[in-house]
């Protein structure tokens, strides 16, 4: 599901920036005309030589990235200068992508797709000796092999909902970040973020400053994260904070200090749609300021324009999703005191439903990149119930950005209607005499087509269907695989593996007989051969046997299944031709022989009555996450993007006596991968008093297609 | 157009956060401008979601095309779970084999095409 970043303006202009300057950097790359339109093998019967090589990504053209590709050059069979070699030029993808893959081991989210093309440029058969350039572009999702050699980053990683994506490993222990942001109630606004990493690595401390003309948020806290892996507490964050804010609403100030304890928790996915639960609660404690600016608007009766407060808050919700699309929704409660008394004076209950679905997404022609149209819709409602006195800034405000109600979360619920078509927390009900409401319900859609971008994966990989192919061959095999380790975990297997140890013993006395039997049988040169034949398998049987108990039992089914071409099954031919040959002599390899099989039909028990089918799909379950992953990736994620976009909401709170307002606006977006930076402009068609006639809307969000 | 060589790898963490699964697929350009395509294969598993990753298992495998209905089959659909456990097992086991000097270079690829033809008649064709 998508999550809405407000109030981070800093980040959507740097991110804004780099995704354009690569998204650039990205064309122009690829606009390059190559006239090298022979196989490789001809330049190098041809006698051509290396120019220069050259190893790209989307962020080569900053300086430091062009050092930071210099390491993998390094690791190239061909280099500058070099007689091209049609092999060396092969091998250059596969070096490159075990490189990236050694130098960033885990991952930063939960998927990362890397890419390596290469193609050869400017081949010129008119110098001496001819001339030609070899370039290997990278591309992957990963974005530290873009960054980390550049700047000292430390991304806080969007939780996917399903996982809570890991968080990236860093080596940095400060990160000091800028914080700038224009919106028409706080007018523009700069601070600074600093997040330390506390010295055992099990927390962090965290701070946040920012202020404008006429607002002021600050923030202290103090956080860190389990991991029970249990089925319903997968990952378990928990934090402290102090915050403060005081912001316009346009009749009045509102204004609250307070600290707050808070505990969020996911589960693991419960069904195969990845159904997966998210919780959480806080308790909170402080003091909250309302300050009229027009006398023409009074305080709701009941309503404290300074007071003590406490609350607890709970909210739980559950994500899903399909092929193309994916689901939220949300209940949040809160019980609050208008007091330092422990009096229950109101109750605020929210529900939120989000939507996100790609409705098409095939790349056609020789397009380069996907024109998936994309929906996304959030319904959002609630109500207060006001027993004794509501603080107002526990009230909603509405607009083009909404508090959340667990700030800090990455489940964002919000805690007011959001239509971007009116400025932050101007949708308040003042026009009517009364500040803040008590009830409200608001829909947002977006819609967007993709105009201009480059698919993730490039249009010279997918073209001709081999590639898909070979990706079924790649998640038949992989289904496969997995099957087996899950049969590895069964007791059937583990009873099986001991059994074998028992035969592996006896193979060494089937040895010892044959060698008797040998050195006894040298005049018969026909025995003797099949006694050769049978140690040789018999030794053949030993090391296979070995190897499926390296291999956890995965692979014992074919060392010592009846199957034609088992290790097991040559053993007991040859012992069988060996039995005819000797007319009833030897008894002991008789006896031998019998053991053997008391043994094999005992692990071929053990492996019959393993659950085949239970791990099969326990297989197939986890492969539909990869499958899913696999289609999107080839049919509809584009590596960056700029799309047209529209937007339409609705909203209403009472009480209010203008009725619902509407929000019609477009804009555009740049999105890379999943992330998405979203700016425009929503009209307000029928504006009331302090409304204004429209509102510029941005929002930063990571479409949760991967999960 | 000529062939391009190319390098995808798909890596994934599953859904308990304690496997993670692998893909790489190369494709390489041989002299006359057609293409072969190898798959590699790795498995990674941890014992807690923010331990590190330990090798389970690699696999490589060449993937050209073959004229069998099996190899086809396996082509289309990929190695069945009889065929992995061969790939793993005994191929393996001869491939070392060979490797250490015990066994033969024949003997390794009989088991490498006895791979292709465990594949189970129940298995997608």
């Amino acid at each position: 599901m998508f999550k809405r970043f407000t109030g981070r303006a800093a980040r959507v202009i740097t991110d804004l920036f780099f995704t354009l300057l690569a998204a650039a950097a990205v064309n122009n790359c690829f606009a390059q005309s190559g006239s090298c339109d022979q196989e490789g093998y001809y330049y190098q019967s041809h006698g051509y030589v290396v120019r220069s090589v050259i190893v790209a990504n989307p962020f080569s053209f900053l300086q430091a990235e062009k050092k930071n590709m210099a390491w993998l050059k390094a690791a190239l069979p061909l280099q500058d200068g070099q007689p091209f070699s049609s092999s060396a030029y092969n091998q250059g993808p596969a070096i490159i992508e075990g490189k990236l893959k050694a130098e960033y081991p885990d991952l930063s989210q939960r998927f990362r797709v890397t890419v390596v093309t290469a193609r050869l440029e400017s081949c010129d058969s008119t110098s001496s000796p001819p001339r030609l350039d070899v370039q290997y572009y990278v591309l992957t999702t990963d974005y530290r092999a873009y960054t980390s050699h550049l700047f000292d980053v430390r991304k806080a990683e969007i939780a996917e909902p399903a996982t809570t994506a890991a968080v990236e490993n860093t080596t940095s222990w400060l990160m000091v970040k800028p914080l700038a942001e224009y919106n028409a109630t706080e007018r523009l606004a700069g601070g600074i973020s600093t997040l330390a990493t506390l010295p055992n690595g099990d927390a962090s401390l965290g701070m946040n400053f920012q202020k404008s003309s006429s607002s002021t948020q600050g923030g202290l806290q103090l956080q860190g994260d389990i991991t029970p892996d249990l089925t319903l507490a997968n990952r378990l964050d928990w934090r402290i904070t102090y915050s403060y804010f005081k912001l316009p609403t346009g009749s009045a100030d509102i204004g609250e200090g307070k600290l707050t304890l808070q505990f969020i928790g996911s589960s693991k996915p419960l069904t195969h749609l990845g159904l997966v639960l998210r919780y959480g609660s806080s308790v909170e404690g402080g003091n909250e300021q309302t300050m009229i600016a027009r006398p023409s608007v009074a305080l709701p009766k009941q309503n404290l324009s300074s007071s003590g407060f406490a609350s607890v808050k709970s909210y739980i919700g559950v994500t899903a999703r399909t092929a193309h699309q994916s689901f939220a929704t949300s209940y949040g409660v809160e019980f609050g005191s208008a007091s330092s008394n422990p009096n229950l004076d109101f109750v605020k209950h929210l529900f939120d439903f989000n939507y996100a679905g790609r409705l098409y997404g095939k790349q056609t022609g020789d397009e380069v990149f996907h024109r998936s149209l994309t929906l996304e819709a959030e319904v959002a409602g609630g109500v207060i119930q006001n027993l004794s006195g509501i603080p107002t800034p526990e009230r909603f405000f509405g607009g083009n950005i909404a508090q959340s109600f667990m700030p800090g979360d990455t489940w964002t619920i919000p805690d007011g209607p959001i239509i971007r078509s009116i400025p932050q927390d101007q949708l308040n009900g003042s026009s009517s005499g009364i500040l803040g409401a008590t009830s409200f319900y608001s829909i947002n859609t977006t819609w967007s087509v993709p105009v201009w971008g480059r698919s993730i994966i490039p249009r010279e990989v997918t073209a001709g269907g081999d590639f898909k192919n070979k990706l079924e061959f790649a998640e038949g095999t992989a289904t496969s695989t997995l099957a087996l380790y899950y049969q590895t975990k069964s007791a059937a297997l583990q009873s099986a593996l001991a059994e074998s140890e028992k035969l592996y013993n006896k193979l060494t006395a089937l040895d010892q007989e044959l060698t008797t039997i040998t050195n006894e049988q040298q005049s018969n040169s026909a025995l003797v051969s099949q006694l050769t034949n049978a140690k040789a398998d018999s030794g053949f049987l030993e090391r296979s046997l070995k190897g499926a108990q390296a291999q956890k039992g995965a692979t014992l089914s074919q060392v010592v299944g009846n199957g034609q071409f088992t290790p097991w099954s040559a053993v007991l031919t040859d012992l069988s031709s060996i039995k005819g040959s000797l007319n009833g002599q030897y008894p002991e390899l008789a006896t031998i022989t019998q053991s053997l099989v008391s043994s094999q039909t005992l692990i071929l028990s053990d492996l019959q009555a393993i659950d085949v089918q239970a791990a099969q799909k326990q297989a197939n379950a986890e492969m539909a996450t990869v499958r899913s992953i696999l289609n999107s990736l080839v049919d509809e994620v584009n590596l960056f993007s700029i799309s047209p976009v529209a937007a339409f909401d609705v909203a209403r709170i009472w009480p209010d006596k203008f009725g619902t307002r509407y929000g019609i606006g477009g804009g555009v977006r740049a999105s890379v991968v999943n992330f998405n930076v979203t700016l425009g402009y929503s009209v307000n068609p029928n504006p009331h008093p302090g409304e204004g006639r429209g509102a510029l809307f941005f929002s930063m969000n990571v479409i949760d297609l991967f999960r | 157009m000529p062939c391009t060589p190319v390098s995808v790898s798909l890596e994934v963490i599953a859904n308990d956060q304690l496997m993670k699964i692998s893909f790489g697929l190369n494709k390489v350009c041989n002299n006359d401008g057609s293409s072969a395509w190898d798959i590699d294969f790795e498995l990674d598993e941890r014992t807690t979601p923010t331990a590190d990753f330990a090798l389970v298992v690699k696999l490589s495998v060449d993937v050209n095309d073959q004229n069998s209905g099996k190899a086809q089959a396996t082509a289309n659909n990929g190695l069945d779970a009889s065929q992995t456990a061969y790939a793993l097992g005994p191929a393996a086991t001869a491939a070392q084999d060979y490797k250490n000097g015990v066994g033969t270079l024949e003997q390794a690829q009989t088991h490498a095409n006895n791979v292709i033809a465990v594949r189970d008649p129940s298995s997608p064709s």
